[in-house]
């Protein structure tokens, strides 16, 4: 091949992938089923790479806890590292590095995942080491203190140590009274410090059930032969059928906005304002964040436009829908700039939020969003243990693992009128909890 | 299947493993010398391109961060489009437009659905060749990265990481951070970036990579019609100064009064990037600290619990970057971490590792490869690494090989070389009041303000201290 325009070299060949494609992403095809157990299985291949991501979620998280509690779901996944019948003490962690794989977990107010990505020819082990632990955990005194300790680090770590890093605490805990998104899933000191070996027992035995779970294995496999190691390993897993308890409390519709102010050891002042909206699953969620990219997605964007570009009043500002299994928030958060106050960014919030109500959002606009979105779809798909990931939040979030595969013909389908209606009926000043973060207003070292 | 068949009791045995190559890819060069790489990858609608200057934050002379703005200031106006409308354009698109800088480069880079291929490069052909560094703009940035200055002030890590460059390259341009300082920042004028960006942003000082859904042909010829008539110039000077010599140990504390943790740099100058024994320090380290699975992470976590988590590095430029330990620890324990990772810093150096934990190691790191060339972002970067340090052509390929004719004995040899626990600068971000004692038994402490300045020990430990 020799390009015109004065090139001079040129080397490699193809690689033997199906010809160009230009346009849009092609569907994700996968195959699924349920073991005779209740546990979900779910199979994508990917050729591309001699990789397998396995990714497994319970069905799990921070809202399945009690006050008193708070932080358990998460310090509980810590233990999940700590060894099983045949598993000794950080045996995931040292037997899928030495294969050459990846692993970790996460935890959040609705899930709890775990994953490896493995060389393919590995895929038994990750089955193997996550089925031994939904069957069994070691639970011992000594590795239980010593993740107890790690998780209050990683509590200093990540919020208390952090400048604004107890923002979003001091939030959720004004913007909801019932639902039990009120604590941050990392959970309290005193609750963390409380937790003990029983509660784990419990816990394992109430949540790491197979029909609490979804197992979804992305790769280069061959999904009947998937599925069929899926049942060799985890299909004599008893599952009692007890039906689990779901927190179902939401919380009332509110008339009136909370606003509170929150001192910290940080150099300039921040403002973050949550809206409530629907749940994920509803149908006014995926309006509500393309209202976000309108708002904060990229430089072109109105709030970083007005409070960034025009008003030189923020240093940063983002807009983004919490998408959770009960009904969750709109944020929108800013950071001032030197000399500025958080009372001006909020009202600067405020009022582009009026402009939006009142003259609407024209077609161009529109379509960035839908283009924006489109991109970061595309772009949160590109890696297996990603698209594994995403497989299972269709499973389990939404109900319908086939959902990842509409995602950019409902994004394609939002209307500007969808649009209005979500600014009408939630972004409004009685719906709002305000959060003025600001620096101690005497020095810190006192 | 016969389930009650299953062997639970040991680890499944693994298949067979397949070999896998770094893909092949495509590059030529124009006759003003810029060159264009393209790897071909068509499974998703998105391609990325990044323009890459040999001139990072090497060249900001006495003026820190310069690199770094003028970087910044190219996608805020340009001789036919306003920052605003460069924005907007390739926003709509769905795309972005990014630059960064580190001590060797300076890239922008864009990422956008491929069918708006063309667009994205005469966005990007704009703002390389045309750049127009408006003041407005510049007053603009400034106040915002001032902002950002200041809160990178109250985070802990950054303070510890500062302090440490300070100490370790003093007199050497890394010990500037290459996102400037509040003082070097205030300096810069417009006229200082119109100068940088003449000197550095040349066709035949510079390269592009693009990688996914890119039609080679196409892009050569998009690139020709966008670059070819660009004409070059000198390229400036390569990096030539070599880092500081080591020095013997210093305990130094960055005091913050309310910290609830202790964030901890301990370390000293390292390697280069074009080192010889490159393999063999990066296995050196993924044993030491480089992995979950660590000497280092394994005791300050796993069998202490002192900290979520401690790490190694080397971080690697055309001159001698930093090896480095990194964590964060309660306050009550800093002194025994700091013990504990001198202690493995001693170990790694003075006995020969055993068989079987090189053999783990070696395992992690050959069963990574395919993970790090999964993406067209993590192969155009693999990529840029050989093209702007000149690394061999086939580096990716004869990793693995390398790594596995890696010997015990060459791990302690260059352990002695490479790690110097008597040359530490131990450097904790916390509150000094609590730490000037128990970190006294390491040597004489020294501390400083967040601004690096040094206080007097009589002022900060507020009578607990030792003299």
């Amino acid at each position: 091949m020799r390009p015109e325009g004065g090139v001079q070299l040129c080397m490699g060949r193809r690689d033997d992938d199906a010809p160009p494609r230009r346009g849009h992403a092609t569907a994700i095809t996968f195959e699924e089923c349920d073991l005779l157990n209740g546990l979900h299985v779910i199979v994508h291949e990917d050729r591309h790479l001699p990789l397998v991501a396995v990714n497994l979620w319970y069905h799990v998280g921070s809202k399945d806890e009690e006050p008193g509690k708070t932080g358990f779901a998460h310090l509980f996944e810590h233990m999940m590292f700590q060894g099983s019948e045949n598993v000794p003490p950080n045996g995931h962690f040292l037997l899928v590095q030495k294969a050459g794989g990846t692993l970790n977990g996460s935890t959040t107010f609705d899930r709890t995942n775990y994953y490896e990505t493995l060389p393919a020819h590995q895929l038994e082990l990750g089955l193997w080491l996550e089925a031994d632990r939904m069957r069994t955990l070691r639970l011992d005194t000594e590795t239980f203190e010593t993740q107890r300790n790690v998780v209050m680090e990683e509590r200093r770590s990540r919020y208390d140590n952090q400048p604004y890093g107890r923002i979003y605490e001091s939030l959720f805990e004004r913007a909801w009274k019932i639902q039990p998104y009120r604590w941050p899933t990392i959970g309290s000191m005193a609750d963390i410090r409380a937790a003990s070996l029983e509660d784990a027992r419990a816990f394992h035995a109430a949540y790491y059930r197979p029909s609490n779970a979804s197992l979804c294995i992305v790769g280069d496999v061959d999904a009947q032969a998937a599925v069929r190691l899926a049942e060799k390993y985890f299909g004599d897993i008893p599952d009692d059928g007890t039906p689990i308890l779901r927190p179902g409390a939401r919380e009332p519709k509110r008339s009136f906005q909370v606003r509170d102010l929150v001192y910290d050891a940080v150099p300039l002042p921040a403002v973050i304002i949550g809206f409530h909206i629907p749940p994920l699953a509803d149908d006014d969620f995926l309006p509500a964040e393309v209202l976000s990219s309108i708002l904060a997605s990229g430089e072109s964007s109105r709030l970083r436009r007005r409070l960034v570009h025009a008003a030189r009043a923020a240093q940063s500002v983002e807009a983004y829908a919490l998408g959770l299994e009960l009904p969750g928030l709109f944020i929108a958060e800013a950071y001032a700039q030197i000399g500025h106050s958080a009372q001006e960014l909020e009202d600067l919030i405020f009022e582009e939020l009026a402009v939006l109500r009142n003259e609407g959002v024209g077609e161009a606009e529109l379509a960035k969003a839908r283009n924006r979105l489109e991109t970061s779809f595309v772009h949160g798909v590109t890696d297996i243990q990603s698209r594994a990931d995403l497989l299972n939040a269709y499973r389990v979030l939404h109900g319908d693992t086939s959902g990842i595969n509409r995602e950019l013909e409902r994004i394609r389908a939002v209307t500007a009128d969808d649009l209005h209606r979500i600014v009408r009926s939630f972004l409004i000043e009685d719906n709002a909890t305000v959060v003025h973060y600001l620096p101690y207003p005497y020095p810190s070292s006192a | 299947m016969d389930r009650t068949t299953v062997d639970r009791s040991k680890p499944p045995r693994p298949g067979r493993p397949k070999k896998i190559r770094f893909p092949d890819y495509f590059e030529g060069t124009l006759p003003n010398g810029l060159k264009v790489i393209v790897y071909e990858r068509h499974d998703l609608p998105l391609a990325m391109v990044d323009f890459v200057v040999r001139g990072g934050a090497w060249y900001d002379g006495d003026k820190p961060g310069l690199a770094n703005i003028t970087a910044e200031m190219l996608t805020k106006g340009t001789a036919t489009r306003t920052e605003r409308e460069i924005a907007e354009e390739i926003e709509s698109l769905g795309g972005s437009i990014e630059t960064w800088t580190t001590w060797d480069c300076v890239a922008i880079g864009v990422t956008i659905l491929s069918r708006y291929f063309r667009n994205a490069m005469e966005i990007l052909a704009d703002v390389t060749r045309r750049p127009t560094f408006p003041e407005t703009e510049l007053e603009l940035f400034r106040e915002r990265h001032l902002a950002y200055l200041l809160q990178r002030k109250a985070q802990p890590s950054a303070l510890a990481s500062l302090q440490f460059f300070r100490t370790v390259y003093e007199g050497h341009p890394y010990a500037s951070p290459p996102d400037g300082t509040e003082e070097s920042v205030r300096a810069i004028r417009t006229d200082h970036l119109k100068d940088l960006a003449a000197r550095v942003i040349l066709p035949n000082n510079s390269f592009i990579v693009a990688a996914g859904d890119v039609d080679a042909r196409e892009c050569f010829e998009t690139c020709a019609e966008l670059f070819g008539d660009w004409r070059g110039g000198e390229t400036p000077p390569a990096a030539d100064m070599p880092p500081p010599e080591r020095t013997g140990v210093r305990i130094q504390i960055v005091d913050r009064p309310q910290a609830v943790q202790t964030s901890l740099r301990i370390g000293h100058v390292g390697i280069t990037m074009k080192d010889p024994d490159y393999i063999t320090v990066m296995l050196m380290n993924t044993l030491l600290g480089g992995y979950f699975g660590s000497r280092i992470n394994l005791n300050l976590r796993e069998d202490k619990g002192f900290t979520y988590h401690a790490s190694s590095r080397f971080d690697k430029w055309m001159q001698a970057g930093p090896f480095s330990v990194a964590t964060d620890v309660r306050n009550e324990v800093t002194d025994r971490a700091v013990e504990e990772i001198l202690r493995e810093m001693e170990r790694i150096r003075s006995e020969r590792v055993a068989k079987r934990e090189l053999e783990d190691v070696k395992r992690y790191v050959t069963g990574s490869f395919p993970r790090q060339i999964e993406t067209p972002l993590q192969i155009a970067r693999s990529i840029m690494m050989i093209e702007l340090y000149g690394l061999e052509k086939d580096f990716y390929n004869t990793f693995n090989p390398r790594v596995l004719a890696v010997t015990p004995a060459a791990i302690l040899d260059t352990a002695r070389r490479t790690i110097h626990p008597e040359h530490a600068v131990i450097v904790a971000a916390g509150n000094a009041s609590l730490l000037h004692k128990t970190l006294g038994r390491f040597g004489p402490v020294e501390v400083f303000t967040p601004d690096g300045e040094p206080v007097r020990v009589a002022d900060s430990s507020k009578g607990t201290g030792t003299p």
